[in-house]
């Protein structure tokens, strides 16, 4: 596993490099907390608490939520890249495996994004809304379900990236996989708001470990949502990582190497 | 180099330009097509990426029973069907307007340069975003479904559609093109324009203070939104003109500095042809 935890350490090297690109490029992560501070001051005006969370709690939630989904790397569109041009084969014949050095690539950029990205949920939310109690007690556990939310996120986009062995087109695919985050991972509104009905099954479903839990842990900090949330996740990267490696094992099959 | 503006009036006329422009969308249209599955995953796959955002609305209306600050559902859906047909029809018919700071500091303006057609029109219809059908199609769904429908109402919704579409695309000219003075503005302008996309899908009504100012001028959120989205529930003829003329002045001001911006164009010297 060596190897692979190098190359994450390359991929996170290489990545500071480009940070203040990045953090111009998410300037609207900004505007977002802006707008969706206007808009929950207005919907909280004369009630303190909604499905138990108060204003301050709401803002700071999504601040969590959207940490996951903009850390995210560009994972999906280099592997359907290397399959549509075929430099898959020369990657191939390294001495590693095809789709685990892509995963901790993966990961190398967004821990990387991760942390500038918390600090400017911290610094704007403290702003329009106040500081969130309990924030640094809950961090540490906290910033684990956010690695293993961002796992997730990153073996939707390795599988995706894979389905390019069969199909031209595959950002509509994750198009699909990101709007179920939205909505069933509960990215924009804590899923406790859904109807009891939805709620209770959005909980269970693999986007609510990608966006929901670590999210409500951070606000809302109790061990048993704490361990809810890492025994998910644990048991959801697993399943993941079984899909990927069956869709690389079918994908390979279709490789033709010509040789030049 | 010959200069950009010398040739505008060679053989330049109105209808010259628009039989190209009908052409270039044909083209683009049936280029995109080449690859069908490609093509209706693309749109198919927009739509449904779309929706998602009706749940959001749906759960917070359903917790709320209320208006938020006079804005009710179907108002909200309103905004929504709007933008995204305003923003599909762009994207379709003006869709190069994102690559203009590339082929500024590339000097890939050479080719539309030598064309005997007005350089901005041609250069922003030359490419096509096929997700982009998808929003027009998702705009136009999700109005039937959530407006009531007359040919007034059906007329209205797509003036305003067609108005949205030309302030976005001249949004992203007027951006795009400080490229011409001040270097690569390629980051600034797709964050300015992210911006406004941002703010116009949400209610005007929860934005108070400098913010609605900025709404109403260099974020012009308000101009093609929630003035449109006021105008479709009670139309006044006097507020729609004024809207159209402000309007008006963005699409010049945006060719304006365009114009501006190719005096100092220099050429990329590069060799290429457009197929």
């Amino acid at each position: 596993m060596r190897k692979y935890f190098r190359i994450l350490r390359y991929a996170a090297r290489d990545q500071v490099a480009y940070l203040p690109a990045f953090l111009a490029r998410n300037l609207f992560f900004v505007i977002i907390l802006f707008i969706f501070s206007s808009l929950w001051k207005v919907i909280y005006a004369g009630q303190s608490l909604i499905a138990g969370f108060s204003v301050v709690q709401a803002l700071w939630y999504l601040t969590f939520t959207e940490t996951v989904e903009l850390s995210k790397s560009r994972l999906l569109t280099r592997i359907q890249g290397e399959v549509k041009d075929g430099s898959l084969a020369v990657t191939m014949t390294r001495p590693y495996s095809y789709p685990l050095s892509h995963f901790f690539h993966a990961m190398g950029e967004s821990m990387v994004r991760l942390l500038p990205i918390l600090a400017v949920g911290f610094l704007f939310a403290t702003l329009f809304v106040g500081p969130l109690p309990g924030y640094f007690k809950a961090l540490p556990f906290g910033l684990i379900l956010l690695l293993c939310g961002m796992a997730l996120d990153t073996l939707w986009l390795l599988c995706i990236g894979l389905l390019a062995f069969w199909s031209e087109e595959v950002s509509p695919y994750y198009w699909i996989i990101q709007k179920l985050i939205f909505i069933l991972g509960g990215l924009f509104i804590p899923i406790d708001m859904f109807p009891d009905w939805l709620s209770g099954i959005a909980r269970t479903l693999p986007f609510a470990f990608s966006a929901y839990w670590p999210a409500y842990t951070m606000v809302s900090f109790s061990w048993r949502a704490f361990f809810t949330g890492l025994a998910g996740a644990a048991c959801y990267i697993g399943a993941l990582s079984a899909v990927a490696a069956l869709l690389f094992g079918l994908g390979k099959r279709r490789v033709h190497a010509q040789g030049g | 180099m010959r200069r950009a503006d010398e040739g505008m009036g060679c053989r330049r006329g109105r209808g010259s330009g628009l039989r190209l422009f009908r052409r270039q969308v044909g083209f683009n249209l049936s280029a995109g097509m080449e690859y069908r599955a490609s093509f209706i995953t693309q749109v198919l796959g927009m739509m449904i990426n779309n929706s998602a955002f009706i749940f959001f609305w749906l759960i917070l209306y359903g917790r709320l029973g209320t208006t938020i600050k006079g804005y009710a559902f179907d108002d909200v859906m309103f905004l929504w069907s709007l933008s995204a047909a305003g923003f599909g029809m762009a994207a379709v018919f003006l869709g190069n307007a994102p690559s203009l700071s590339k082929s500024i500091y590339t000097g890939e303006l050479d080719v539309y340069l030598l064309q005997p057609k007005p350089v901005l029109p041609s250069f922003l219809a030359s490419r096509m975003s096929i997700s982009g059908w998808g929003d027009l199609a998702y705009g136009a769904v999700l109005f039937a479904f959530t407006q009531r429908i007359t040919p007034g109402s059906i007329a209205l919704f797509l003036a305003f559609s067609i108005l949205m579409a030309a302030v976005l695309t001249a949004l992203r000219v007027l951006y795009h093109s400080l490229t011409f003075f001040f270097g690569n503005a390629e980051d600034f302008a797709g964050t300015a324009s992210e911006i406004v996309l941002s703010f116009m899908l949400y209610p005007g009504s929860i934005f108070e203070g400098p913010v609605n100012l900025l709404l109403h001028s260099l974020i012009p959120a308000a101009l093609i939104a929630y003035i449109p989205a006021e105008l479709f529930r009670a139309f006044d003829g006097g507020r729609m003109a004024v809207l159209v003329a402000a309007d008006l002045l963005i699409v010049l001001a945006a060719w304006g500095l365009f114009t501006l911006g190719l005096r100092r164009y220099e050429s990329g010297n590069r060799m290429g042809t457009r197929l």
